[in-house]
């Protein structure tokens, strides 16, 4: 998920990390939190429902994956 | 009622002339989760939601603000306000799209200027956010439960709004334009122009109502969603298909979904999302039928051709038809849309090619031969709405000098901003006489856009000098450079915030080109640059795309001493040729 945020957002030179604020931040805007958002999905094969995240809910990459966790729903 | 003429006189009794058994909204949240409401079982609630906000104390003429969930709950009670001759107003409920301190910062502002008797929330709407809700004295919180929904069920038989005369120039509700500064501008709209905007755009798009059946993801606060998607389908009683814009954003194949299953007909977008789609949703694409549409509307952003034929390369192999993708130029001052193309035209909008260098240097259109080198496209945004009047100002104030005619060619078009007469248009901002003198002069609002009209048709290129639009969204350049300049190292007041289209997003980035104050700091901007990204963030929501640093003067001044943007813009594009990328669609 790092190597894909850093391809996404596209800012040579920069690092992040898994405790890395991403939307506070201004790192990540709500477009590519869109493309984040599909990632997760395909990485945890779960269909995250629509209208159960806020902003908070993936500011990190680590916090991401446990929304994944508490809100996804396996893929049939 | 009805008036003399067999046309309703507000917007109820074109609500209240549905067919009861007509399904009206669809609110469609996955394959397994909608809810279908017909005309009258969507009465019936708004009846009961109008029961509610009495109970609340409110009357005729107090605004009541909504901040509710997308769905059939939130416009019954948008409605049910109506009903009492309240004047309601959609704002955006905070979710993944909008930005904490942007939102906090709009709700805050946006409350204060209303002052409005009642803020109705869901039981979801985060407590931490009530804080930034402006109420005076009178004005109260309802959160509306599902307990709620229920009593007010219960008291639908009784008769909350029969007495209650709406006279068609009497306001029905207030439209907010978009904005980063806790100052949006409502525009207050009466009944009577919303109804002589749907009767233009019922005509100009040949609404039936039997047949159509419009998709949208579009937000409610917004005028594409609020007039285009829930007025214009209650005053022709055709049916709507929504689904939430987070959802939408997240999961874009569901568009193609929905317009497939439900065989939707029509349907607004803004830019952007002719290029989003197609680039998130293509492999998900096989499996949906576009076939039914008749119209997919581009409206609310300058149109970019590349962005149009992104999306009809991607879906042409899944039924979307020649001639579907269509435009319009709207805006909330004007209920909703100014110009639309004809649909009835297979080969959609016209286009055009003109000279790129004297379009960048003269701010004037040449026509030229179809993808000439080095030429420009321009795609009209279509042909006025009747009762309808434009004019392009002279741009004399931002120092582009007038093309002169080659010999044997067309004089050149000259660009300016676009100012629009309309029976459409509103009075005033809300509570806001200061901003309405500046926007209204002699009876012409002036629209902050440039444009340029040729041969009847109305093409807009883009805002006015000192607005960038990012997704639809309008950036005030000046609520950035405040926050920039205020940075130590920055050399105060020479800040420039501009906007810069990116092909690759469909949309305008931010370029930040700020002179420091120690030439020294240019050796290592990395960590300046970021932090003055993080409280443009912090200050205002938004994300800028490219912060330059540069040594003192670089910025050009106007003879006033204060940065011009126009100048600055084309010495950065000369230096940063990358960021030029005007010429969409020349050549191809």
């Amino acid at each position: 998920m790092i190597e894909y945020i850093l391809r996404r957002i596209r800012k040579p030179g920069l690092k992040i990390d898994e405790s890395t604020p991403l939307f506070s931040s201004g790192l990540v805007d709500s477009m590519a939190l869109a493309d984040i958002l599909a990632k997760l999905e395909d990485l945890t094969h779960t269909r995250i429902p629509p209208g159960k995240v806020q902003p908070k809910d993936l500011e990190t990459v680590s916090i991401m994956f446990a929304t994944a966790q508490r809100v996804g729903k396996p893929l049939k | 009622m009805v008036g003399s003429h067999g046309k309703p006189e507000n917007l109820l009794d074109a609500l209240a002339a549905a067919p009861d058994d007509s399904p009206f909204v669809t609110a469609w949240v996955n394959e397994d989760n909608r809810e279908t409401v017909t005309f009258a079982e969507f009465r019936r609630r708004a009846r009961s939601q109008a029961c509610v906000l009495r109970s609340q104390g409110v009357a005729r003429g107090d605004r009541v603000v909504i901040i509710m969930p997308q769905g059939i709950s939130a416009m019954t009670v948008f409605v049910g306000a109506m009903m009492l001759g309240a004047v309601p107003a959609f704002l955006a409920y905070p979710n993944l799209k909008i930005e904490p301190s942007k939102y906090r910062s709009g709700l805050a502002g946006v409350t204060a200027n209303l002052k409005s008797k009642l803020v109705v929330i869901d039981e979801h709407f985060p407590q931490e956010m009530l804080g930034h809700v402006s109420l005076n004295d009178e004005a109260s919180v309802l959160r509306v439960s599902e307990d709620l929904v229920k009593i007010g069920s219960d008291r639908s038989h009784e008769n909350a709004t029969g007495d209650i005369v709406i006279p068609g120039d009497s306001v029905a509700f207030i439209q907010h334009s978009a904005g980063t500064t806790g100052l949006q501008k409502g525009v207050a709209l009466t009944h009577a122009a919303v109804l002589r905007q749907i009767e233009h755009l019922r005509d100009a798009l040949r609404i039936h109502r039997e047949t159509d059946r419009i998709y949208s993801w579009l937000p409610l606060y917004h005028d594409m969603g609020l007039i285009a998607c829930f007025m214009l389908p209650m005053v022709c009683h055709a049916e709507i298909v929504l689904q939430a814009p987070l959802d939408w954003v997240m999961h874009p194949a569901t568009m193609l979904q929905i317009i497939s299953q439900h065989k939707c007909t029509l349907a607004w977008l803004p830019n952007f999302a002719f290029q989003f789609v197609p680039r998130r949703a293509r492999h998900d694409s096989e499996q949906y039928d576009l076939s039914s549409l008749r119209a997919l509307i581009n409206c609310s952003e300058p149109i970019r051709a590349s962005s149009m034929r992104e999306f009809e390369r991607a879906f042409t192999s899944i039924g979307l038809k020649s001639g579907v993708l269509q435009t319009s130029y709207a805006m909330a001052e004007t209920v909703f849309a100014v110009t639309q193309s004809d649909i009835t035209q297979p080969s959609g909008p016209a286009r055009i090619w003109a000279d790129g260098e004297k379009f960048r240097r003269s701010h004037c259109v040449v026509p030229v031969e179809e993808g000439s080198p080095g030429s420009v496209c321009f795609v009209s945004s279509g042909r006025l709405l009747p009762q309808t009047e434009a004019r392009i100002a002279p741009e004399s104030a931002t120092g582009f000098s007038l093309a002169q005619p080659d010999a044997g060619r067309a004089a050149p078009v000259q660009v300016g901003e676009i100012l629009i007469k309309s029976d459409c248009l509103f009075e005033g901002y809300y509570n806001r006489p200061d901003l309405t003198r500046e926007a209204i002069v002699d009876g012409w609002y002036h629209t902050g856009d440039l444009g340029f009209v040729l041969e009847e048709e109305l093409y807009v290129i883009g805002r006015k000098k000192d607005l960038i639009i990012v997704g639809g969204e309008n950036i005030y350049p000046q609520d950035i450079e405040e926050i920039i300049a205020d940075h130590p190292a920055i050399h105060e007041g020479r800040v420039v915030a501009l906007g810069v289209y990116n092909p690759d997003a469909g949309t305008e980035d931010i370029i930040v080109v700020a002179e420091v104050e120690d030439e020294a700091l240019l050796a290592n901007p990395a960590a300046i640059e970021q932090e003055l990204r993080s409280r443009v963030i912090a200050g205002i929501g938004v994300a800028v795309g490219t912060i330059l640093l540069k040594p003192q003067k670089w910025i050009v001044k106007s003879t006033a001493g204060k940065p011009a943007r126009s100048t600055t813009l084309e010495k950065l594009l000369k230096e940063h040729p990358e960021f030029d990328v005007v010429s969409d669609g020349s050549g191809s």
